[in-house]
C-alpha cells in the first residue's frame, strides 16, 4: 500500500471508512474512501484537513438507489490524490462539510443545483449557477430509461485493485 | 430592530451602508461576473459574487453524446487558454480507453500548450495592468500575444476556441515554418520583457497598489482548494506539471516560480516569471522533438472502461480536473469539470472583507479569472 494512503487509513480507522487504494496510472487518483453512512463525512473532512490535504471539488452521480455524492481531495506537498464516495440518506441530504473546508460551499450549492441534493447545516442552500426559477430543474439526473445502479457504475473496477 | 431605535452613531453608519453591483457588465470583471457588494462608503463589507450568467450545461452535453463529440466543447470553456482544456480532455479519454500516443504528438501538445499558456498571460497581464488604471502595456502584450495566435492559427485552424487535440495525437503535424516562427517569437518576447520588467514591474505605482494587498494564507489556500499562480504566490510550490507529471512534461527542465506573501505583488511576480519558463520548456521540446507519428489511429467507438477516471492538468489560471464515470458505453455517464478559477474566486468573500473597492479590483485581477470557464 501507498505509504500517504497507509498514512490515511490509520487516521481514517475509527471511521467506518472502506479504503482501497487505485491505480494510479490507470485511474487517476490513489485511493478511493467509500463512507458507509453520510454523517461520518465531517469526522473525515477534518481528518483530511489536519492531513494537509486541499479540497479538489464536490460533485454526485445519480444511481439507483441513492445519488452518490463525490469528493475529491489532494495534496500540494506530494501527489496523492483520493476520490470519496458518499450515499446521501433517505433525505436526499449529506451534512456540509463547509465548516471545515470553506471552498465547499460553491461546490455543494453547485451540487445542490444540479443534483437536488440538500447539504444539511449549509449556510446558503440557494441556487448558485443556475437561476431562481430553475431551483427544482435538476438537470443532471438521470432518466428512467438510463439511469443505472451503484453497483453497475461503481461496484466494479474502483473496489478492486485492477 | 427599527431604525428609531438605533443609537446616532449607529444611525450615521446605517446611512452610509449601501449595495453596489459591480458587474455583470463592468471592465474589470473580464466577463459577465456581478459581484454585489455590501459597502460602507469606499469599503466592502461583504462582497458575494453571483454566478451564472454565462452557465451553458457543458457537463449535461458531455453526458449525452458520445466521447468525440463533445471534443468541440472543451476549447469553448476557457477561451484564453483551450489547448490545456484540449490537453485535459484528451489525456482523459486516453486514460479511460487505455490508449497509446506517440512521443513526436506528446511534443507537439507541450509546445502548443505552452505556447498558448504564454498567450494568456500575455492577455492576463495587459488586462490586470489595465484593471489598475494603466492603458500603454495592453498594447504591446497584445502585439506579442498575436504573434502567438498567428503561429497557432496556422497549424490549428483557429485563433482561440482550439479543437487542436486528438484522442491518441493531434489534429496535424507542426512544420518547419511553426519551428522558424515559433523560435522567432520567443526572441521577440525575450526581447520584450526588459521593457516590462522596466515600466511595469519595477513601478512605484504598481508596488504601492499590489503590495500587503489580498494576502491569502496558506492554510487558507487549503480550505478553499486554490490552485496557479494564486496559491503559489503564498509560497506553495504545487504545480500539476511537476507534483503530478502527465504528458512528457518530466523530460524538461523548468522552475515552479512562488511567491513569499501572498499579497498581489507574489501573484504578479510568480505570473510574470512563468512566462520566461515556459519559453524555455518550448525551448527545450523544439530542440528534442522526435521524429515519428503525429497521431495514432483511434476507432471512433471506443468503449469507455467503467468506473471513475481523473485527469489533472496545469492551465494557465490553475489545476484543472476532469473526473469521467463511465458505464461501459462510449458516452460518458458522469462527466464533471473541475475548473481553477470556481475555486480561486471561492475565497473571495473572506479575502476581499473589509478591504477599499479600489484593492478589490486588483485582488480580482491578480486572480486572472475567465467567466466562462467558472460558469461552463
Amino acid at each position: 500500500m501507498n505509504e500517504h494512503t497507509r498514512i490515511l487509513a490509520r487516521a481514517a480507522s475509527s471511521l467506518p471508512v472502506t479504503i482501497s487504494e487505485t491505480d494510479y496510472q490507470a485511474k487517476g487518483f490513489h485511493a478511493l474512501l467509500v463512507v458507509e453512512s453520510c454523517h461520518d463525512i465531517s469526522a473525515l473532512a477534518q481528518a483530511l484537513l489536519s492531513l494537509n490535504y486541499f479540497i479538489g471539488f464536490v460533485t454526485a452521480c445519480h444511481t439507483e438507489p441513492a445519488i452518490q455524492v463525490l469528493y475529491q481531495f489532494a495534496r500540494y506537498d506530494v501527489n496523492h490524490r483520493i476520490m470519496i464516495q458518499c450515499p446521501v440518506d433517505e433525505n436526499n441530504s449529506v451534512p456540509t462539510i463547509c465548516p471545515v473546508f470553506q471552498g465547499a460551499d460553491w461546490h455543494e450549492r453547485e451540487t445542490r443545483d444540479f443534483f437536488g441534493v440538500t447539504f444539511v447545516n449549509h449556510p446558503n442552500m440557494n441556487p448558485f449557477i443556475l437561476d431562481e426559477s430553475d431551483r427544482d430543474l435538476k438537470p443532471l439526473l438521470k432518466n428512467e430509461k438510463i439511469l443505472k445502479s451503484t453497483e453497475t457504475i461503481f461496484g466494479q473496477g474502483d473496489q478492486h485493485d485492477r | 430592530m427599527t431604525v428609531e431605535q438605533l443609537t446616532p452613531d449607529q444611525k450615521t453608519a446605517e446611512q452610509h451602508r449601501f449595495y453596489l453591483n459591480l458587474g455583470p457588465q463592468h471592465p474589470s470583471t473580464h466577463g459577465v461576473l456581478r459581484v454585489v457588494l455590501e459597502m460602507d462608503g469606499e469599503w466592502v463589507l461583504n462582497p458575494q459574487p453571483d454566478l451564472g450568467f454565462g452557465h451553458r450545461m457543458h457537463e449535461k452535453m458531455g453526458e449525452s453524446r458520445s466521447w468525440p463529440q463533445f471534443f468541440a466543447n472543451v476549447g469553448r470553456m476557457d477561451y484564453v487558454n483551450a489547448m490545456a482544456f484540449n490537453h485535459g480532455y484528451a489525456g482523459l479519454i486516453e486514460r479511460a480507453a487505455g490508449i497509446e500516443v506517440p512521443l513526436r504528438a506528446e511534443y507537439i501538445r507541450v509546445i502548443t500548450a505552452e505556447l498558448n499558456r504564454v498567450a494568456s498571460h500575455l492577455l492576463w497581464l495587459g488586462a490586470f495592468i489595465l484593471d489598475l488604471g494603466a492603458f500603454t502595456p495592453i498594447l504591446y502584450t497584445f502585439d506579442d500575444r498575436e504573434s502567438i495566435l498567428d503561429i497557432l492559427e496556422d497549424i490549428t485552424g483557429s485563433r482561440l476556441t482550439y479543437s487542436y487535440f486528438r484522442v491518441g495525437g493531434v489534429m496535424q503535424d507542426i512544420d518547419d515554418t511553426f519551428i522558424t516562427k515559433t523560435k522567432q517569437f520567443i526572441q521577440q518576447l525575450r526581447n520584450r520583457f526588459p521593457m516590462y520588467e522596466t515600466l511595469v514591474s519595477n513601478n512605484v505605482i504598481i508596488h504601492h497598489r499590489m503590495k500587503g494587498i489580498g494576502v491569502i494564507s496558506q492554510e487558507m489556500a487549503r480550505r478553499y482548494g486554490v490552485t496557479g499562480a494564486v496559491l503559489r504566490g503564498s509560497g506553495i510550490a504545487y504545480d500539476v506539471r511537476k507534483n503530478a507529471p502527465y504528458s512528457v512534461y518530466p523530460e524538461f527542465d523548468f522552475d515552479v516560480p512562488v511567491g513569499k506573501n501572498g499579497d498581489c505583488m507574489d501573484r504578479y511576480t510568480v505570473k510574470f516569471a512563468e512566462m520566461e519558463q515556459s519559453l524555455r520548456i518550448i525551448e527545450q521540446a523544439l530542440d528534442k522533438l522526435p521524429d515519428g507519428e503525429f497521431r495514432t489511429k483511434v476507432k471512433g467507438k471506443i468503449k469507455l472502461n467503467p468506473g471513475m477516471t481523473s485527469f489533472s492538468v496545469e492551465t494557465a489560471r490553475g489545476e484543472l480536473t476532469f473526473l469521467l464515470i463511465g458505464d461501459g458505453s462510449d458516452v460518458p455517464y458522469r462527466l464533471k469539470i473541475r475548473v481553477p478559477s470556481f475555486s480561486n474566486l471561492s475565497v473571495m468573500p473572506e479575502l476581499c472583507s473589509d478591504m477599499l473597492l479600489s484593492d478589490l479590483v486588483t485582488t480580482m485581477g491578480s486572480f486572472d479569472l475567465v467567466i466562462p470557464e467558472i460558469d461552463r
